[in-house]
């Protein structure tokens, strides 16, 4: 871990992305120290990604500061950062193999035209083995479940032995069983000092999965501690355009309008 | 069926303009199958038939400046690559509309150029469908030296290639210069479509990418990393 004067792993100052005319990210400003894990809420098309994108370097703000590990995003090497792309992104007809994939996290570990070294196979067995899914390491990547292929992508995450990670939506649309083993990863990889942002979808769960929690809606509404930001004023103002929140005391309900 | 196997064995050994037809077939035949894998998983399969089309208005402009075709066909190949891409990124256009737009257009005016110019010696026929059996030392030679490049090109940015093709984001992330790797591709890709301009000509040499590559593909569950 890197020593730094703050010792945040990472800060947001005043962050604002748009694509051409269009605002994707307004005035987002938060902190989160080592080894936390923060869940990031909002309705579709509410900046999510783009705000994780951000955060990795890959889109241009226009206004706004970004500090990982207290440096520039783009002055990280390709072993800071890990990432797990959302599942409907992937081409499920690429020949690779379940291997082969977590190798690709190896990727800043590899010399050009050599092929993997001991220790990176090594890294990949063991991250294989700790999604559980080693024993299918020659299938191609399309004869998996959704839930198994989470857990692949997350072993790549793993065997790159990152400071960083970033999941765009992990638990949609995936079985009861991979969902247990990734959080409990995550919680360990936190445990250890690591830092997560998870955008999430589901609303429940919140309260068990993420300590902090960021709620946006294009611009930031809040952020901070889990008990403190899901409150069902903060949600109706994150899905006002799109959902109906009734609230009861301290009980909310979100229905899609 | 025996009999002409036996002929052409004796006539390739006994000819050398066969001996060269031959070797210059076999090598363009290895190049494009493996340059097509790369191209089939980047849908870029239509590309292949934009270049090659369009390498036909840089054959002309090289022969009207007395300079070889190859110079003049790549050039006019990558600005038609290019020229797509900025199409498709900077209008509401998809590729495949930019692609329809581009090739034929170059592909036209390739034509009215060799209408125009008139007794060039050009031969439109030996160029959309080759002349492997004129195929002199030199013009081996240089399909050779081409193929060569662009093979060890491939070698060298084989994994980056596979990464960002999977999965272009997480590319990023690691730090594979994503844009710069697809443009490496299309310089490689157009050598390799002009370097097979004599062999196969600018109608076969899409068939030479795309065939092997689909059938590879079909074939197999794993492209090695």
């Amino acid at each position: 871990m890197t020593s730094t004067s703050s010792n945040h792993a990472v800060r947001v100052e005043n962050l604002s992305v748009s694509y051409g005319n269009v605002v994707a990210v307004k005035n987002a400003s938060f902190s989160v120290n080592h080894g936390t894990l923060t869940g990031i809420m909002g309705p579709n098309g509410a900046g999510k990604s783009t705000l994780i994108k951000a955060m990795m370097g890959l889109v241009r703000f226009q206004r706004g500061n970004i500090r990982l590990l207290s440096a520039h995003p783009s002055q990280l090497d390709g072993t800071c950062i890990a990432y797990v792309p959302q599942q409907n992104h992937i081409n499920l007809h690429f020949p690779v193999t379940v291997g082969d994939v977590v190798m690709m996290g190896r990727y800043s570990y590899m010399q050009r035209l050599r092929p993997p070294r001991a220790r990176d196979r090594e890294a990949v067995k063991a991250s294989l083995k700790k999604v559980r899914m080693h024993d299918k390491k020659d299938r191609q990547i399309g004869q998996l479940s959704g839930g198994e292929r989470q857990r692949v992508f997350l072993a790549r995450a793993l065997a790159q032995q990152a400071e960083l990670f970033f999941l765009d939506e992990p638990f949609s649309d995936i079985d009861f069983a991979s969902e247990k083993v990734i959080i409990s990863l995550l919680r360990e990889l936190a445990g250890g000092g690591k830092t997560i942002f998870v955008i999430h979808h589901n609303l429940d769960k919140v309260f068990e999965y993420f300590e902090t929690l960021l709620l946006i809606n294009g611009e930031m509404i809040a952020f901070g501690k889990t008990q403190c930001v899901f409150t069902p004023e903060n949600l109706a103002r994150t899905y006002r355009d799109s959902h109906m929140v009734l609230a009861h005391d301290d009980d909310a309900a979100v229905i899609p309008k | 069926m025996i009999r002409g196997l036996i002929l052409f064995t004796e006539s390739l050994m006994r000819y050398s303009y066969l001996q060269q037809a031959m070797l210059a077939a076999v090598l363009v035949g290895i190049t494009c199958g493996i340059i097509g894998c790369f191209i089939l998983l980047r849908n870029l399969s239509l590309m292949g038939e934009a270049i090659s089309h369009a390498v036909l208005p840089g054959v002309v402009i090289s022969y009207l400046l007395g300079v070889s075709f190859f110079i003049g066909a790549m050039l006019t190949g990558l600005l038609t690559a290019l020229g797509i891409g900025y199409i498709s990124e900077n209008s509401k256009l998809d590729d495949d509309a930019a692609i329809g737009i581009l090739f034929t257009s170059a592909f036209a005016l390739g034509i009215v150029m060799i209408t125009a110019v008139g007794g060039t010696g050009i031969n439109l026929w030996n160029i959309l469908f080759g002349n492997v059996l004129a195929v002199s030392k030199n013009d081996l030679g240089l399909t050779a030296a081409a193929n060569l490049v662009a093979l060890s090109g491939l070698l060298v940015i084989h994994r980056e290639l596979i990464i960002s093709t999977f999965d272009p984001v997480m590319a990023k992330t690691v730090g594979i210069p994503t844009k710069r790797v697809s443009y490496t591709l299309m310089i490689l890709l157009s050598m390799v479509i002009v370097a097979s301009l004599q062999t196969v000509g600018i109608i076969l040499v899409v068939a030479m990418l795309i065939t092997p590559s689909a059938t590879a593909f079909l074939l197999t569950n794993r492209q090695r990393l």
